[in-house]
């Protein structure tokens, strides 16, 4: 199993057991892509119902939400919580493109889940 | 890619230069003379949609949007800096609220100000901490229908002129003293009672008396948040917008010094040489300091607002789901608050030259009082000293380089240097 898939899905079990990280979720359903620069891995989320509830390899059947790019081991630290996300994007780790306030929600539920 | 400023930063910054060059700047030395309260300049800002700029658009803002309201203090400070003074500390009370009020409370305490409707006052120094905000003396008494504060503010901008104060104080009489609750006490409250007449070297036109708060009721429905959430409020959401936004007031005061300057030494003509000044070597090595350091500063200060309105919007979505004090001990850690700091520092001393300097081109005539460089020269004093001190933040810095926690940290674990 590639160590970015596998991270991915501790991630998807971390987060649904999570209650401070589902009270970030109310009313935020987006489609999440992960793309890593550094090999043909790609990767999509899908949140529903306050729970992260698939993931599937390859892009997004519909126009994905949110979309974040960076180098396989920079993603997989952001997903094992080794990296700040923010701080990430702000040292240009990772890009992320999509609506401001959804990729301010996913930093924020990242940052929460492995500091609470 | 995006290059400069986004169309809103660009829209603000013109109606902001509008204001200031129409509006604020005509009145600004009379308001030096007489000690004027700005009363005139804050309407008009509030008329042109400028109270509420990082309010979230739910609320009737522009969203938390940090860069555009540091631009609009920097264009406000060269019509008025005691304007854009009151602006600065009415702007940075605004998100506490948002992040912490009750749905009642957002449509009392802030739909009103986007539409230019409200005038706050942020009052935390008092006697015994002065700069240190982790160390409040003064508490709050419950009892059954809602709370008793005396306090001793020692500086509040705005003061006996603002609609509210923001205040921090202790939760209770034996809570430690960074354990904070804010309050929005309202200026009609006869037990508020501002002390003496604000009569200062410069910025003359803010109002910054003390206010004690005397006695002083205060209904549970003004208390904003939970009791003792005070001080990740204001470290997550006062702190930031008030130094970077205060930041914004300085680096427009030396823009308009520098414009001042050029004006000067391109109009004053010598008798025996028969050119401006402008055509002097020392002069052109003057200004082109001048504009080295104002850029310079610029860069900094825009690219941190950049940064700190992405965190400062995520520290929202954390308040609002009730998660923030468990996060705002790792943004310590990630030193966000460190560049906001630097920020500060740079900003208020970059001033302090770059007035020095134009005072200087602008020669004997700055001199004279009612002189534009001369109001500026005093204005700018104040930046240094204001809380927190350029000393405080070098030595906040300093420990943070040094591996060492923040003071307040430091205060409550009993960790000694």
């Amino acid at each position: 199993m590639p160590e970015l898939r596998g991270t991915l899905f501790n991630f998807k079990d971390l987060i649904n057991k999570n209650s401070s990280v589902r009270k970030l979720l109310v009313g935020w359903e987006p489609v999440i892509e992960i793309e890593a620069l550094d090999g043909d891995e790609r990767y999509t989320l899908i949140v529903r119902d306050r729970s992260l509830e698939e993931i599937h390899e390859g892009p997004a059947q519909q126009a994905g939400t949110v979309t974040v790019r960076g180098n396989k081991q920079v993603l997989s630290e952001i997903f094992e919580g080794k990296l700040n996300p923010a701080q990430a994007l702000i040292d240009g780790q990772i890009e992320i493109y999509g609506q401001e306030k959804d990729m301010i929600k996913l930093d924020a539920l990242t940052l929460v889940l492995w500091d609470v | 890619m995006k290059v400069g400023l986004t169309l809103q930063q660009g829209r603000w910054k013109a109606t902001a230069r509008r204001v200031a060059r129409e509006i604020l700047a005509p009145m600004a030395n009379e308001i030096d003379r007489e000690g004027k309260f700005v009363r005139a300049g804050i309407e008009a800002i509030g008329t042109n949609g400028m109270m509420g700029l990082c309010i979230p658009e739910e609320y009737g803002g522009q969203g938390i949007e940090l860069l555009s309201t540091v631009i609009a203090t920097e264009e406000l400070a060269q019509g008025c800096a005691s304007t854009a003074m009151c602006y600065v500390m009415h702007t940075c009370a605004i998100l506490p609220i948002v992040a912490a009020a009750s749905p009642e409370q957002l449509e009392k305490f802030i739909r009103p100000v986007a539409e230019g409707k409200i005038l706050y006052s942020v009052s935390a120094s008092e006697p015994g901490s002065g700069a240190h905000l982790w160390h409040v003396d003064s508490y709050a008494e419950k009892n059954a229908d809602g709370y008793v504060v005396n306090a001793f503010k020692s500086w509040a901008t705005s003061a006996g002129e603002s609609d509210y104060y923001l205040i921090p104080v202790r939760s209770s009489a034996t809570a430690p003293a960074d354990e904070l609750t804010l309050f929005l006490v309202s200026a009609s409250d006869p037990q508020v009672q501002p002390v003496g007449k604000w009569d200062g070297l410069g910025m003359r036109g803010n109002s910054s008396t003390p206010v004690k708060f005397n006695n002083c009721h205060i209904a549970a429905s003004q208390r904003i948040g939970r009791e003792s959430i005070g001080f990740p409020l204001l470290i997550a959401f006062n702190v930031p917008v008030y130094l970077l936004t205060l930041s914004g007031l300085y680096l427009g005061l030396a823009q308009r010094a520098r414009d001042v300057a050029v004006e000067h030494v391109k109009k004053r003509i010598h008798a025996d040489t028969r050119n401006p000044l402008a055509n002097l070597g020392v002069v052109q090595r003057y200004v082109a300091e001048l504009d080295c350091d104002i850029e310079a500063t610029r860069a900094y200060l825009y690219e941190v607002s950049r940064i700190l309105s992405y965190l400062t919007s995520m520290l929202m979505e954390l308040a609002k789901a009730d998660l923030l004090e468990k996060i705002v001990d790792r943004f310590y850690q990630e030193d966000a608050l460190l560049i906001i700091a630097k920020a500060k520092v740079m900003a208020t001393e970059m001033v302090l030259r770059v007035v020095n300097k134009a005072f200087q081109l602008c020669g004997g005539a700055g001199y004279r009082r009612g002189h534009e460089i001369e109001r500026l020269y005093r204005d700018a004093r104040a930046g240094t000293l204001m809380a927190p001190d350029n000393d405080t933040l070098r030595e906040i810095i300093g420990r943070r380089a040094c591996g060492l926690p923040y003071p307040w940290q430091a205060a409550s674990t009993g960790a000694k240097d």
